[in-house]
């Protein structure tokens, strides 16, 4: 299983946020995924990167449109995530002239902001 | 795959991602890693951004396990906490040899912070800055 195949298979929902241009998605990943494997065997969290492909995700369902990083102005991973949390992504995103997006995220785990990104992505 | 990598980072299978240790010095290693096409950061024949992101992470954890070895201790282990001004110039194919320069440019308290990049050839696909917070992961299961 691929990592985007996990991230895409452990969406639970997705849609458009309160303010114009803001989306929302919520994941959970199950305990038997393969990642938690090898991240870490006596340990398993979420590896943060997920979050950036979590974000990924949230868009293409909700636009239809795929993009890739260009950028991380900066990606904060406040706490780690454990298997079978509900996982919840608000972003905000902003069309540029050039066709690319730029992007704010806050992750979060029930009240808890578990990670914030900010990043700028493209179209492939 | 070289098993020493093995020794020296706690991360394991699909989402090991660094095949080989090349150099290494006081403040800096220099890994090498192929993702293949069944790779788990591989979507499409094509590198995941996030992948390489890790891929930089896993150098400066097996850098962290060259020195804890000499200590005679077992590897740390290194949470990804924050990823500085990270920017991807072109896209990695899948079959592609990445090699992966990682320095550690300071230390606050348990947080690591490191610059980075990521060569195809001459070329440098990505580069960036990342901090990694060392836990002690026996004292995280009690």
């Amino acid at each position: 299983m691929a990592l985007y195949q996990d991230v895409k298979d452990s969406m639970i929902s997705f849609g458009k946020g309160d303010k114009e241009n803001t989306l929302t998605g919520e994941f959970c990943f199950n305990e038997n995924l393969n990642v938690f494997k090898g991240h870490f065997p006596s340990l398993p969290v979420l590896p943060g990167i997920m979050q950036l492909e979590m974000v990924q995700h949230v868009i293409k369902k909700n636009t239809g449109i795929s993009y890739k990083i260009k950028s991380i102005k900066k990606a904060k991973f406040n706490s780690q995530i454990v298997p079978g949390e509900t996982i919840k992504i608000s972003l905000s995103f902003y069309p540029l002239e050039d066709d690319s997006v730029n992007v704010k995220a806050v992750v979060s785990v029930g009240e808890k902001t578990s990670g914030k990104i900010a990043a700028n992505l493209v179209r492939p | 795959m070289d098993n020493k990598i093995e020794r020296l980072i706690p991360h394991r299978p699909p989402i090991l991602m660094v095949d080989k240790l090349l150099h290494f010095d006081s403040k800096s290693a220099l890994t090498e890693k192929t993702f293949k096409d069944s790779d788990y950061g591989v979507k499409d024949g094509l590198v995941l951004e996030s992948a390489l992101v890790e891929c930089m992470a896993q150098s400066v954890a097996v850098k962290e396990g060259i020195d804890a070895e000499a200590n005679n201790r077992k590897p740390d282990t290194g949470m990804l906490v924050s990823v500085d001004n990270f920017d991807f110039f072109s896209s990695v194919q899948s079959n592609t040899r990445l090699e992966i320069y990682a320095e550690k440019t300071g230390r606050i308290g348990s947080c690591i912070i490191i610059n980075g990049e990521i060569r195809k050839g001459e070329k440098i696909v990505a580069k960036g800055g990342l901090k990694i917070f060392i836990i002690d992961i026996e004292q995280q299961k009690t």
